[in-house]
């Protein structure tokens, strides 16, 4: 198990970041996985936001970054999204991300383990920040 | 369209069986490299069950769906904050809900802070949180 004075010093990384374009073909996967109801024409679903979040880095990289790794069975915790306006289909977005904390814990059932707070800032081509989302991620460390 | 009052439950929205083979085509989306949404031999050396297990923010998106659907439009969703609380597996009949906790006045109507979950039919609730919906004033 990686100590915990190691984790804590992924508070305040920076995530790469980068850019990503809502595919209309994407858009109709998202929706057909997830059952939406019918959008206003050109309206990304806001679970994209979710997709977004991987963005900047993919989730094995983050995973590698948090000392996980896919098959350790991770588990979102929380996540809090704030839409300031709507994702659109075909537009291109500029992602940046940081982790903004890490806690550890131990139940008896579930053992050690971490929780990694992630924080994403999804921007529009004009620099304006379109939606916020914060996520916790849970990493089981020990049975 | 029904008034907006503090207390009024929001239209459930219910997805009958969640669909294995969707988590499939989620994890490619995604990006999401871990087994248990596609593999079940990776669910049973977890010791997690039997059945895949549905990725957590599909299970959000049927509480997205379920606001979408009562309020209109994507646009008037300001946030959701959500905990996920269990597991959602393939073949479980989910049921997402919510009900109007607070309205404050906007300059163009009114922004209703609701309550939402989504339940797995007959078993624990999955998820629970919070939404805040603009309701945009209506003759």
């Amino acid at each position: 198990v990686i100590a915990y004075t190691e984790l804590e010093q992924l508070v305040g990384r920076e995530l790469p970041g980068g850019t990503f374009t809502i595919e209309p073909y994407k858009q109709w996967l998202t929706c057909d996985v997830v059952g939406s109801p019918e959008l206003t024409e050109d309206v990304a679903h806001p679970t994209f936001i979710a997709s977004v979040s991987a963005m900047g880095v993919t989730i094995d990289e983050f995973f590698t970054i948090c000392h996980a790794s896919a098959s350790d069975g991770a588990v979102f915790g929380e996540c809090a999204n704030e839409y300031r306006e709507e994702l659109r289909v075909g537009s291109t977005y500029q992602v940046c991300g940081r982790i903004t904390d890490v806690r550890r814990k131990e139940g008896q059932r579930a053992g050690v383990f971490d929780i990694v707070q992630v924080e994403f800032e999804i921007s529009d081509g004009a620099g304006q920040v379109a939606a916020l989302c914060r996520n916790s991620l849970v990493f089981k460390r020990s049975a | 369209m029904t008034p907006l009052r503090v207390g009024t439950n929001l239209p459930s929205r219910t997805v009958p069986s969640v669909s294995g083979e969707k988590m499939k085509t989620m994890a490619a989306l995604l990006a999401d490299p871990n087994r248990i949404h596609f593999d079940v031999d990776a669910v049973r050396d977890a010791g997690m069950g039997d059945r895949v297990i549905n990725q957590g923010p599909t299970n959000l998106a049927y509480v997205m769906n379920m606001l979408i659907s009562w309020c209109g439009e994507v646009s008037q969703i300001r946030s959701i904050n959500a905990r996920f609380l269990g597991t959602v597996y393939a073949g479980d009949s989910v049921i997402a809900g919510g009900v109007v906790k607070e309205i404050t006045p906007t300059d163009s109507g009114s922004e209703a802070l609701c309550d939402i979950w989504l339940d797995v039919d007959g078993g624990a609730r999955v998820i629970s949180g919070s939404a805040r919906v603009l309701w945009p004033a209506r003759d």
